[in-house]
């Protein structure tokens, strides 16, 4: 078929070019062309699409999904301002919990001044913008109320008006609701939904790993429960289903069991809850599987179909299994039986199958090659609360189980669909996903492609913690690529990693990796090759940080340490700046013992014959004083090389020996 | 003196003879390694395992590990020299291409022996021993050297030969491998590809279902009516938190501050939000005469002026329906209240107590 109108359009083409020459052949060409094809004259028979309904955020959707990702501005949050860009972890946290601060200043102003925001201007009236109904002693207290407060999820205002309703006077309806929705929330006000950036940054992943009891005994919700009279199956459910969730495993058995024996059927979430529980009220494996099945064959005999929250649930408990063979033949059972049923797994049931089948010190499994494979083809939908968490898990098994960087790299490119960029869940989770995927880069990459992922993510999509970065470092050292390092410690400076010791370190020893200047690099303009210059610029920083702390009396933590000066007068003597190299000596005579760790031999050596080569007698002086001071064994012959080779003054003479003096006379005493 | 210098020159003919006879051997070695690995990486697994649980027998089994491999040790050493000395049956069967393989008696001369199979090197070593023990040297370096031919056509006889692995020799080397453990770091792996690829893809539907819902006929949409509506609408909405984040352009900001009820939504609407409105037909809003029908009369200036009235009405966007019927009742009341005066200027006709229909007709 899709041939067709190629084949016409050569037809037609064939025909036109006969026509030119014989015209009347044209005149029947026409007729000649088959029906049906965009030349015939015939009409067509005109077919009017269905409407589709558009929600009203369709269009929008459809618009933010043309705009990509663009790794080199910084996120949209922050002010479009050079000043205003953050680049340190710390920094992008404070400037967006700023803003959500300014945000929620104006809302407690709306909220204690309500009196001046009672202008109704827009037609229809805009809700979102007027001040929040406060409570007082004069609000009519209605059931109505207690309605929209249950759907606008305000717990504290709904349980105050709860309070004072004549319980007699709820409708049966209203109070399952109630029990429901405190049930749910177990008793806890919620963040005002419109404060995106807190709940971003508040770690979601606390205490959602283990379940931990959080449920208020003897509370509200089971308050209401005991008040009613007749108890429904409904009620039961929701009682069993917030326990479940708040950690409370025994207390919905046993309310599950009264249930059962009152002859209710539960319904579809209590299941779940169930399923959930499994692994708490059934200590022993075996225990907790027949607790599953038995289960699910009430599910099939009261013809309730399980859901992929069902699956979920499973699975999540199967995790909690210590035995790893039990646990993988048990989950895989499951999914072939849910296969059958024709539930499809979602990005949560992924994220326990990780959990069970990559352990940390289980076999290697490679589980998670199929998974990518079916996400590639086909992404699931959102539909459990545990979606969110599959992307951090499997970056995570990418670097530590399988170490894969082909395999990290199909799972990055899947997270940077846009539909797809929302299910990274939160900050914590986010910063998990992308440590794990740089420290697997630095482990197997070359530092080309190392270098390139890096600058794409770093620092707008991700700031690297001081670990990451140091590995960053190391793992371009090992290659001796020190033509990145000037890049990266730009990047340190800008990241607020300029001060801190074992970056500084790190950076160093990489500066001090290479071999020495190179003739195709490019120089620049004072014709300074860019890692002498990166040299320079890092003792220049570190010398004005001290001196700024000392200046301002602040207690610091860095110091100069003897490799960090080692490897800067390596690097200076195989750039042959004799200046800076000499500096470097004067630094160690003078700091001496306050140098954290030992001045490298070698180095110390090298910089010796240097001085010799130049005849700087003084700067050989303070080497040699250097060494026999920390007792290396080599500065008796160095001594020695200083008094055949040097031609020394009088003084110098004289500190020599005073210098030979000591160690002779200490070497005499121990 | 004279024992030092001995036995450093033995064990230095000993090293030979063993680097000689290594040096194909690591390569079997290693190609067997690769291939059991991968068989016993369960094994392996299991074993480790184990040795966790016997943490506390750690010491006392580290000792007898250390003499286990060095019994393992001198056992295959043992081995080793055994070998050396087989015969091999094979060798006249086959007809390859091999170097002839001939048992040169050793001669009893002095000087040096030109020996293409083995290096020079080695005869220097074997003339030192020899050397030193005077009385039986010829019988030492004879029986010495044969047995450095023997190696050496071995390792001819190997390179030439397929590969066959000995079962046997190779476990022992695997488990006396096991029991050593290397310190240090690894070299650093920089190419991209890395390990060795696990051999199986887990599938994850490869498992036989418990057929549990074989027989299974579920009520339809059963799971729409989970009975529990509140706890749906609240998970929902925690669902979609979930996906909520700091928008990242200004598209997702709109769709944020429309899910907020701030914006207007899209597409552009004029009467969004005016839904009570919407229930009224526009009909209702421009015929507005009906409702003079009941009362006012259907001439005169009373009809006439509330005939302005009404058009007046239909013309308004302002007001909704019920305000326009109110405004129009209001006139009504007014009227009837002003009832009197209007019949004594004769605004309306004056009859008596009849209906305003009939009235009007």
């Amino acid at each position: 078929m899709m041939s067709c109108p190629n084949l016409n359009a050569l037809v037609w083409q064939h025909l036109f070019r006969n026509a030119r020459r014989r015209p009347f052949v044209w005149k029947s060409g026409r007729s000649i062309v088959p029906n049906g094809n965009s030349f015939s004259t015939e009409t067509k028979e005109i077919v009017i699409p269905n409407y589709i309904p558009r929600g009203p955020t369709d269009i929008l959707e459809a618009l933010a999904s043309t705009v990509k990702r663009d790794p080199t501005a910084p996120h949209f949050k922050f002010h479009d301002d050079p000043y205003l860009i953050p680049a340190s972890n710390h920094a992008k946290r404070t400037y967006a919990l700023a803003q959500e601060a300014g945000r929620k200043a104006a809302n407690w102003i709306k909220h204690e001044h309500a009196e001046l925001f009672q202008h109704r201007n827009a037609e229809p009236f805009i809700q979102a913008f007027a001040p929040a109904e406060k409570l007082t002693e004069t609000t009519p207290i209605t059931e109505d109320l207690l309605k929209k407060y249950i759907h606008t999820a305000q717990v504290a205002n709904a349980i105050h008006v709860y309070g004072k309703l004549d319980s007699a006077a709820i409708s049966p309806e209203t109070r399952q609701s109630f029990l429901e929705f405190v049930a749910f929330y177990n008793e806890d006000d919620q963040l005002n939904q419109d404060f995106v950036e807190e709940r971003w940054f508040k770690s979601g992943m606390k205490g959602k790993d283990q379940i931990r009891q959080t449920w208020k005994n003897n509370g509200l919700a089971e308050a209401v429960f005991n008040s009613m009279e007749r108890k429904t199956p409904e009620a039961y459910c929701a009682l069993i289903c917030g326990m479940a969730k708040h950690g409370k495993a025994v207390g919905a058995w046993e309310y599950y069991n009264q249930m059962l024996a009152e002859g209710f059927a539960p319904n579809l979430t209590t299941y779940n809850s169930i399923f959930k529980i499994a692994g708490i009220v059934r200590e022993d494996a075996e225990h907790q599987i027949r607790l599953i099945d038995e289960t699910l064959r009430n599910m099939v005999h009261a013809g309730i179909k399980p859901n992929v929250r069902t699956l979920n649930s499973i699975l999540e408990s199967i995790s909690r299994i210590p035995i790893y063979r039990v646990a993988r033949e048990k989950s895989l059972q499951v999914l072939s039986d849910f296969k059958s049923i024709g539930v499809k797994p979602s990005l949560g049931s992924y994220y326990f199958l990780l959990k069970i089948f990559c352990r940390e010190k289980g076999p290697i499994n490679n589980i998670l090659v199929g998974i990518v494979n079916r996400l590639e083809y086909e992404m699931p939908p959102l539909q459990d609360l545990h979606d969110v968490a599959f992307f951090a898990e499997a970056m995570r098994v990418c670097n530590y189980h399988l170490e894969d960087v082909q395999l990290a790299k199909r799972l990055h490119d899947l997270l940077c669909i846009p539909q797809n960029q929302a299910l990274i869940g939160d900050s914590y989770k986010e910063s998990i996903y992308y440590r794990c995927f740089l420290l697997l880069l630095t482990r197997a990459e070359g530092p080309e492609a190392l270098m390139e992922m890096y600058r794409h993510l770093v620092p707008n999509i991700y700031t690297p913690e001081q670990s990451v970065f140091e590995a960053v470092v190391k793992s371009v050292a090992e290659c001796s690529a020190v033509h990145y390092v000037p890049e990266l410690w730009s990047d340190a400076v800008y990241m607020d990693m300029g001060e801190r010791e074992s970056i500084l370190e790190v950076l160093l020893e990489a500066l001090a990796s290479g071999s020495g200047p190179d003739s195709n690099t490019v120089s620049d303009k004072d014709d300074v090759d860019p890692v002498l210059a990166t040299a320079r610029a890092i003792t220049a920083h570190v010398d004005n940080f001290l001196k700024v702390a000392e200046e301002k009396n602040r207690p610091t933590p860095l110091r100069w340490t003897g490799s960090m000066l080692g490897n800067l007068a390596k690097l200076f003597l195989q750039y042959g700046d004799v200046a800076s190299a000499n500096a470097i000596i004067i630094k160690v005579h003078t700091l001496k013992n306050q140098l954290s760790s030992f001045f490298p031999v070698a180095t110390l050596n090298k910089l010796y014959e240097s001085c010799i080569e130049r005849q700087d007698s003084a700067m050989a002086l303070m080497a040699i004083d250097y060494a026999v001071e920390m007792g290396y064994d080599e500065s008796s012959s160095m001594a020695k090389q200083a008094r055949e080779q040097l031609k020394l003054d009088e003084r110098q003479q004289e500190k020599l020996n005073s210098i030979l003096g000591s160690t002779s006379t200490t070497s005499e005493e121990s | 003196m004279f024992p030092t210098s001995m036995a450093t020159s033995i064990r230095n003919t000993k090293m030979l003879l063993r680097r000689a006879f290594s040096i194909k051997r690591n390569e079997i070695l290693a190609r067997n390694l690769c291939f059991t690995r991968t068989l016993n990486a369960n094994e392996d697994q299991d074993k480790s395992k184990k040795v966790v649980e016997e943490k506390k027998n750690k010491a006392e089994l580290k000792e007898a590990k250390q003499k286990e491999a060095k019994a393992k040790l001198n056992m295959l050493l043992e081995s080793m020299s055994k070998t050396t000395q087989k015969a091999y049956p094979s060798e006249s069967k086959l007809s390859l291409a091999t170097p002839k393989i001939r048992a040169k008696p050793a001669k009893p001369v002095k000087q040096p022996v030109f020996n293409t199979k083995i290096e020079p090197e080695m005869l220097q070593a074997v003339e030192d021993v020899s050397n030193m023990l005077s009385k039986e040297n010829e019988a030492l370096k004879n029986s010495l050297i044969a047995k450095l031919e023997d190696v050496a056509d071995e390792s001819e006889r190997a390179r030439l030969e397929p590969f066959k692995p000995n079962k046997q020799k190779t476990e022992d080397l695997n488990s006396l491998l096991n029991t050593l453990k290397v310190d240090g770091k690894k070299p650093k792996n920089k190419s991209p590809a890395p390990k060795l690829a696990p051999v199986k893809i887990e599938d994850m539907y490869g498992a036989q279902p418990s057929g549990i819902f074989s027989k299974a006929h579920f009520i339809e949409e059963s799971s729409a009516v989970s009975g529990l509506a509140t706890w749906d609408m609240l998970y929902e909405k925690e669902l979609e938190l979930a996906v909520t984040h700091p928008p990242a352009n200004g598209f997702q900001q709109m769709i944020q501050w429309t899910k907020q009820g701030k914006v207007w939504q899209f597409p552009i609407d004029n009467e969004q939000g005016l839904d009570e409105e919407a229930q009224i037909g526009f009909h209702e809003h421009v015929f507005l005469e009906p409702h003079l029908k009941p009362w006012c009369p259907r001439r005169g200036p009373v009809r006439h002026f509330m005939e302005l009235v009404v058009v007046g009405l239909s013309k308004n966007p302002y007001l909704t329906v019920e305000q326009k019927k109110e405004h129009i009742n209001w006139f009504r009341d007014f009227f009837e209240a002003k009832r009197s005066i209007l019949i004594d200027t004769g605004a309306i006709p004056d009859i008596t107590t009849k209906s305003s229909p009939s009235l009007s007709t």
